[in-house]
Formats: C-alpha cells, sequence, structure tokens
C-alpha cells in the first residue's frame, strides 16, 4: 500500500498495515483496489461488512430491472439503473465492473439497446467476481485483526 | 449580523442525505458517524421529503444531494431543491463525472460537487464544513449587501459612485437625484461635475489625486435655482470607482448667512443709536439757543434767522430719528391702528410720489384687525417702500401695495405663528441680485447715485421695533415684493384701548425745578428758558451735584428734569434719592436714547416721565405743564 506517513488511519494503526496488506494480497486488479475502497470505508470492517450485504441485496435487484428494461427495450429504465448500479460499484473501487455499469447507461442515454443483453451479461459476471473477491476481503481482515471485532472501530 | 449568523455553529451540524441508493447511503451515513465529525445525519430517498424537512423548523445545516432520484433527476434536482432553501449549503454527490455539470451546479449556487467513490470520510468531512462555512459567508455577504443597498437607498443624504477616468455616475441613489433636481436613471451615466460650477471640475480632480476629502461646490438646477452641497470624497471604494456623499446645506447656510447679517444689523443699529444719541446732544443746545434767540429777538430779521436755525436743527433732528429708527431707538408712539385707514389717509401722497409711468395699484381689505406701532413710523414705513418701489422702475411699471391677514402656521424659522398683518409693496421694476437682497437693509448702502441708503434701512428698524418682520422677494428683472408682517392684536385687546387725545396746556408755572444735565450748553439754554417760563430752577452737572442740592434746599422741588447717562451718578440714582427724600417731587427723565434706555438703566417711570432729546423748549415746557399739573389733580 502507498500510504502517506501522514494518513491518520495509518499513523494509528500501523502495527495492523503489514497482515492487512497480506489480506490484500491477490485481491487488486485493474477492476477492484481494495486498498482504496479499506481506506474508503475509513477501515471500518463492520462498514464494509454491512455495505457488501446492502450491495448483494441492492445488485441483485438493480440486475434483474435492467435485464427486464432490455427485454422491454425500456431505454430509461436501462439508463437509471445501471446509472444506480454504477454509483455502487465506483464506492467498491471496481472500476471494471463500473465501466460495464457506465456502458449500459450510456446506452440507456442514447436510446439504443443494441449490445445490452451481453453488457448485462458482462455486468453480473463482474459482480460475481467482485462478490466473491469482497468476501475474500472481509474474511482475511477478519482473520488479520488482533481483535476482528475491533479491527474498525479500535482504529479511531 | 455576525452573531446570528454564528449562532448556529454550536452544536451539532444537521445534514441532510438525499440519496435513494442503498449502498450510497450507507457508506455514506457510516463515513459521517464517527464521533469527531459533530454531525446529525437524516436521510431521505426522495426529494419530495427533503423538501419538507427543509421546512421544518430546524432545517437542515447542509444538504448531500445525489441528483438522480425516483422523483426528480439530473440538473432540475439540484434546481428544485435550491429555490426551496437557498440560504442552506448544497453539497451534490453524484455518480457522473460530468464536468459540465458539475460547473453548471457550482455556478448557481452549489457549494461543491463531488463524484462517488472519488472521496473518503475525511475528504467528505472537510468538504461539508468547507460547504457550510462557505454558505455562511456567502449569507453575511448577502445581508451585508442588502444592509448596504437599504442605507444606499434610504439615505437621506445624495450617494454617488462614479467612473475615476470618466466621472460618468454608475449608480446613484434617489437624494442624489433629487438633489441635481433629476429623475436617478438620468443621473446614472452622467457626470456629477455637468451640475457642478464650472470651477470645481479641477477642485474635483485635485482631490481625486488625493484619495479623499471633503468640501463644498453649489449645484445648479435646471430651474435656475442653486444649492450648496456638503461633499465627502473616497477614491477607490470599487476598483477604479470613486464614491461621494453628498449633502445639501443650503438652508443651513441661509440660517448662517442670516444671523450673520442679524448680527451685523445689530452692530450697525447699535453704531447709528451711539452716534444720534450725541448728535441730538448737540442739536438740543443748537435748537434751545436758537428758540432763546427767537423768545428775545427784537427785530423781525433777528427772529428769522433763529427760525433759520431751528428749522435746519429740526431737518437734522428727521435724520437722527431716521437712525435711531433703525437702531430701534426711536421713541415710539404706540397705537392700536387699522392699517387700511393708515393707507387710505396716505393714498394721495403715494400717488404724488410716483411719476405718470407707473400705474398704482392698491388691493386693502377691511376689518383685517388691529396691529400695535405707531402711526407716523408706519407711515414712513409705506412711502419709503414706495419710494423704493418708484426708483426701481425708471421706466414706468406697475406698483402694487397689499393689505391683508397673514396666517402663519409655524415652520417659518424666521417668524414665529400666529396672525399677522401683512403689508406687501411689490413692483415690477429692475429687481435685485441675491448679493443686493443681503445688503439693501444695512444703512448707507444704497445703488442709487442720490439715495443716503437710509430708507429702507429705516423700514427694517421701525418694523423690528414694531415687532414685525420683514422678507424680500426679487430677483434681476423681475421685481420686487417687499412683505412687512405685523403681529395683529387681539380682539379683546382691541376693545380695551383707550381713546388717546391731546390737551393745551399754559406753558408758564412759578414752581422750582432742579434740572440736572451734564452737557453744560444745554443745561444754561434749558435753564434760561424755563427762568423765562417763571420758574423757579436750580442746576446741577451731575448726579451727585443734584442730590447735594436737593438735600440742602429746604423749599419744595415740584419736579426735577434728569438726564440719564452722566459720570459720577446716573439718573437712576436721582431719581431713587429723589423719590426717598422728595416723594411728592415728579421725575422727569430726557435722554439723547429712547425710552427703551430708561428699563435699561433700571428706571421704572412710565413714557409719560420721559421727552427725548432733542426736543423743543415748547415741547418741554407742555410736557413740565402736564406733570404738575396731573401731580396737583
Amino acid at each position: 500500500l502507498a500510504l502517506d506517513k501522514d494518513d491518520a488511519y495509518g499513523a494509528k494503526s500501523g502495527t495492523l498495515w503489514k497482515s492487512q496488506h497480506q489480506a490484500f494480497a491477490g485481491l487488486k486488479s485493474d477492476g477492484f483496489d481494495p486498498d482504496a475502497l479499506w481506506r474508503r470505508v475509513d477501515g471500518e470492517l463492520e462498514l464494509l461488512r454491512e455495505l457488501i450485504a446492502v450491495f448483494e441485496k441492492e445488485a441483485a435487484e438493480l440486475l434483474a430491472r435492467i435485464g427486464v428494461a432490455v427485454e422491454q427495450e425500456d431505454a430509461i429504465e436501462l439508463e437509471r439503473s445501471a446509472h444506480k448500479i454504477k454509483g455502487s460499484l465506483l464506492q467498491f473501487s471496481a472500476g471494471a465492473a463500473a465501466a460495464v455499469a457506465l456502458r449500459l447507461e450510456e446506452l440507456g442515454k442514447g436510446r439504443t439497446l443494441a449490445g445490452a443483453e451481453e453488457k448485462l451479461h458482462v455486468l453480473g459476471h463482474e459482480i460475481d467476481l467482485l462478490l466473491q473477491l469482497l468476501h475474500t476481503m472481509t474474511r482475511r481482515l477478519a482473520g488479520a485483526a488482533p481483535d476482528a471485532s475491533q479491527a474498525g472501530t479500535g482504529k479511531r | 449580523m455576525a452573531t446570528v449568523l454564528m449562532g448556529r455553529q454550536t452544536g451539532l451540524m444537521n445534514v441532510l442525505l438525499v440519496e435513494d441508493n442503498p449502498v450510497d447511503a450507507r457508506m455514506i451515513r457510516g463515513l459521517l458517524r464517527a464521533p469527531s465529525a459533530s454531525l446529525r445525519c437524516d436521510h431521505v430517498t426522495r426529494l419530495a421529503e427533503a423538501l419538507e424537512r427543509l421546512n421544518m423548523v430546524d432545517p437542515p445545516d447542509v444538504v448531500l444531494l445525489d441528483l438522480n432520484l425516483d422523483d426528480s433527476s439530473g440538473y432540475e434536482t439540484f434546481d428544485r431543491l435550491r429555490q426551496a432553501a437557498p440560504r442552506t449549503a448544497v453539497l451534490v454527490l453524484s455518480g457522473s463525472d460530468d464536468e459540465e455539470l458539475a460547473i453548471r451546479t457550482v455556478r448557481e449556487g452549489a457549494q461543491d460537487y463531488l463524484v462517488k467513490g472519488s472521496f473518503d470520510g475525511r475528504l467528505l468531512l472537510r468538504a461539508i464544513r468547507y460547504a457550510v462555512e462557505r454558505k455562511r459567508s456567502e449569507e453575511a455577504l448577502r445581508q451585508s449587501e442588502t444592509t448596504v443597498r437599504a442605507i444606499f437607498e434610504n439615505s437621506l443624504d445624495g450617494i454617488v459612485i462614479f467612473d475615476g477616468g470618466s466621472g460618468i455616475c454608475s449608480e446613484a441613489n434617489t437624494a442624489a437625484a433629487d438633489l441635481v433636481g433629476v429623475p436617478r436613471e438620468e443621473l446614472i451615466g452622467r457626470r456629477l461635475c455637468d451640475f457642478c460650477d464650472k470651477g470645481f471640475g479641477e477642485e474635483w480632480e485635485r482631490i481625486s489625486l488625493l484619495g479623499s476629502g471633503r468640501g463644498e461646490f453649489w449645484i445648479y438646477l435646471t430651474n435656475g435655482s442653486r444649492r450648496l452641497v456638503d461633499y465627502c470624497f473616497t477614491s477607490n471604494v470599487l476598483p477604479g470607482h470613486h464614491l461621494a456623499m453628498l449633502r445639501d446645506v443650503t438652508e443651513r447656510q441661509n440660517l448662517e448667512e442670516q444671523l450673520r447679517q442679524s448680527q451685523k444689523m445689530e452692530a450697525v443699529g447699535r453704531l447709528a443709536g451711539g452716534v444720534a444719541h450725541d448728535f441730538n446732544n448737540i442739536l438740543g443746545i443748537i435748537s434751545g439757543y436758537a428758540e432763546l434767540l427767537q423768545l428775545q429777538a427784537r427785530h423781525e430779521a433777528e427772529r428769522a434767522r433763529a427760525e433759520k436755525i431751528i428749522a435746519a436743527t429740526e431737518k437734522a433732528s428727521s435724520l437722527t430719528r431716521q437712525l435711531l429708527a433703525f437702531g430701534r431707538k426711536q421713541v415710539m408712539s404706540l397705537k392700536l391702528l387699522d392699517v387700511s385707514q393708515v393707507m387710505e389717509g396716505l393714498s394721495s401722497m403715494v400717488h404724488c410720489l410716483v411719476s405718470d409711468e407707473v400705474q398704482i395699484s392698491i388691493h386693502s381689505g377691511k376689518q383685517l384687525g388691529f396691529v400695535r406701532a405707531d402711526q407716523s413710523q408706519l407711515e414712513q414705513v409705506i412711502l419709503n417702500l414706495t419710494t423704493n418701489a418708484r426708483e426701481a422702475m425708471p421706466e414706468g411699471g406697475t406698483l402694487t401695495i397689499t393689505i391683508e391677514k397673514h396666517q402663519n402656521p409655524g415652520g417659518d424659522p424666521e417668524m414665529p405663528a400666529g396672525n399677522y398683518l401683512r403689508l406687501a409693496v411689490s413692483d415690477t421694476g429692475i429687481g435685485m441680485t441675491p448679493e443686493v437682497q443681503s445688503r439693501i437693509f444695512e444703512p448707507f448702502f444704497t445703488t442709487k447715485k442720490t439715495g443716503s441708503g437710509l430708507g429702507l434701512s429705516t423700514v427694517y428698524g421701525i418694523v423690528k421695533q414694531s415687532e414685525g418682520y420683514i422678507k424680500v422677494q426679487s430677483a434681476p428683472r423681475q421685481g420686487s415684493i417687499f412683505s412687512v408682517y405685523l403681529p395683529l392684536v387681539a380682539e379683546q385687546e382691541c376693545a380695551q384701548a383707550p381713546a388717546l387725545g391731546t390737551q393745551a396746556l399754559n406753558l408758564q408755572g412759578n414752581e422750582t425745578i432742579l434740572l440736572v444735565d451734564n452737557e453744560d450748553d444745554l443745561r444754561s439754554a434749558t435753564a434760561e428758558y424755563l427762568e423765562g417760563c417763571g420758574y423757579r430752577v436750580l442746576t446741577a452737572a451731575d448726579g451727585k451735584e443734584a442730590i447735594e442740592i436737593s438735600d440742602r434746599y429746604d423749599g419744595v422741588i415740584a419736579l426735577v428734569i434728569s438726564d440719564i447717562v452722566m459720570p459720577k451718578l446716573n439718573g437712576r440714582g436721582v431719581m431713587d434719592h429723589i423719590h426717598k427724600t422728595r416723594p411728592e417731587a415728579g421725575v422727569l427723565m430726557i435722554s439723547g436714547y429712547a425710552n427703551d434706555d430708561m428699563p435699561r438703566h433700571g428706571i421704572s417711570l412710565g413714557p409719560s416721565c420721559f421727552l427725548q432729546k432733542p426736543f423743543t423748549f415748547q415741547a418741554l415746557g407742555a410736557k413740565i405743564r402736564e406733570m404738575l399739573e396731573k401731580s396737583s389733580s
């Protein structure tokens, strides 16, 4: 992790960084940045878990709505739902999945649904992959912390 | 104002999150829940709910707004919220990294535009705090601008902001427009110097270089009038723009000028009165001896010569009376007068005074009421004003004399409220400049080659002595109106007025009179005359000698005739001593001043016990008999 020494979180939790760095090993790719996500949630494991839970439910609903919109050629609904899921993906620093969602949003905005079904398929796949990575990440973080229950709040 | 704005800085900051995406909402609420954040975050998912919250008693300090909601999307979401709560800070959170939309929302009032996924907790908290502070600063500025605008619009002083280079007004309030006499829209776009006296341009430039200054200049109105303006100048209140505060001080200057004029007139009056007093004593000696010469003349030629001297002293005496009238020291014989009747009696004389080229128009109402004045003085006022009007119309015109009631409701600094009789003499002549008007009542001031300069000053003195007021309206080539205002006497007072009459008296007597006067020649002549009338006369050169004589004298002194102003002991001292030691003796005061000189010297005698110098021996003889007959009866 490229951390600023002045970073409040890093300064307070320097003893944990080494093991957390190990926790993120193999998770980082062009499409997902676990370091950025961890910083964004301010090292709050519980918050991250809650977000993932909300996202799992929300993503399923939004993918379903996008599927219906594509099927019914409802460009407006496609644009709205794709935009919404894109926002969530950006919060998880899931760049690859967010890019696919953006393409779907643009299709909706351009009122042309050509290729939307294929992109929906790709998006579903990316989200599945993301959820796997997120769960792995939370498992590792829970194991890396001396006291998993205090992993987030204890740092503040 | 600052206190009001800072009041809400205490306690928790209220944040309203408007977000329909559960992940985003959970993330943001999670980031804001840190204890150090000191925030209370409420969350709604629809714009309609947000608008309701904004109308509550405790509205949020800041709104975190997602633009794409179920009931609104895009810029419209921001626009509706901003209109509903223009004074609340708004921070836009968007999933679209749309620069154009970001610029638009910030330009229209959003405090910031954050793209989801691009900020962490610290960045968000900082953005929220900055947003609130910026909004508070904007609000403070807005309130300050509102206050300044209110001051600008409602100021009774003129305020002008103008371009430093061209001098053209870019802002002007209503007071400034009123001052220069044009509509506000017309003043904006013009130079203030366009309305000023020409010489002021250079002065204005000099002050511009100094950066600030104050002074006065004249503004010339399109109706021909002008106003004196007190200004305060400050340069570069805005870049390249100067400020001028303008105050109309015309009335103040007029009042100051009136005060100066009044003080000058008072001073000149005192001087004139003093000169007249000395002159009267001299005239008294001349006329006294002339009368003695006349009485003792053995030939008609001698009597005629004495007559000429007496006639000359009477002319000279007339001049001193005019001076005394101006100095308000002339003896007045106050009566209740119907001015219309006085005018009627003077009508033929007025017609004789003016030439055939002048038309005369007299408008005189009936039963206008009475004024308390000296008839001969009032006649002199009318004749002097008529003469003045005639002189103003060398090529003819119209002379109008108006006598009417005038009710002054008050508000005139020169004349108290009340009922007056207005005597106005107007002409259609050459008129006067303001400079001439300011000097017309000064004695010896004249615009004519042959004038004495005493006509209008006499009028002024008489009017003031009669507790009246005089006003002049005039402009070059537009004639003049002289208005004399005399207080009307209340009706019940008129009903109580005693009838005045005269009674012929025998001037001979044999009583003893003590004559006190420090003017040796006048005392000698007077004593000689009184002895000629049969009186026994004791003489004293001053008050002290008079007391000594009185105390030594065993017989009855019927009357003491005493000058007022004397060395060693004045007339008051003589009178007090005589009243104490010889209460049966009468006291007649004589003076070169008017009878109002008696109260000034603490003498409490009625006007019937006073004779003003110069007097004829005939008048003195009559006065003595009148007093002696009165005391014996």
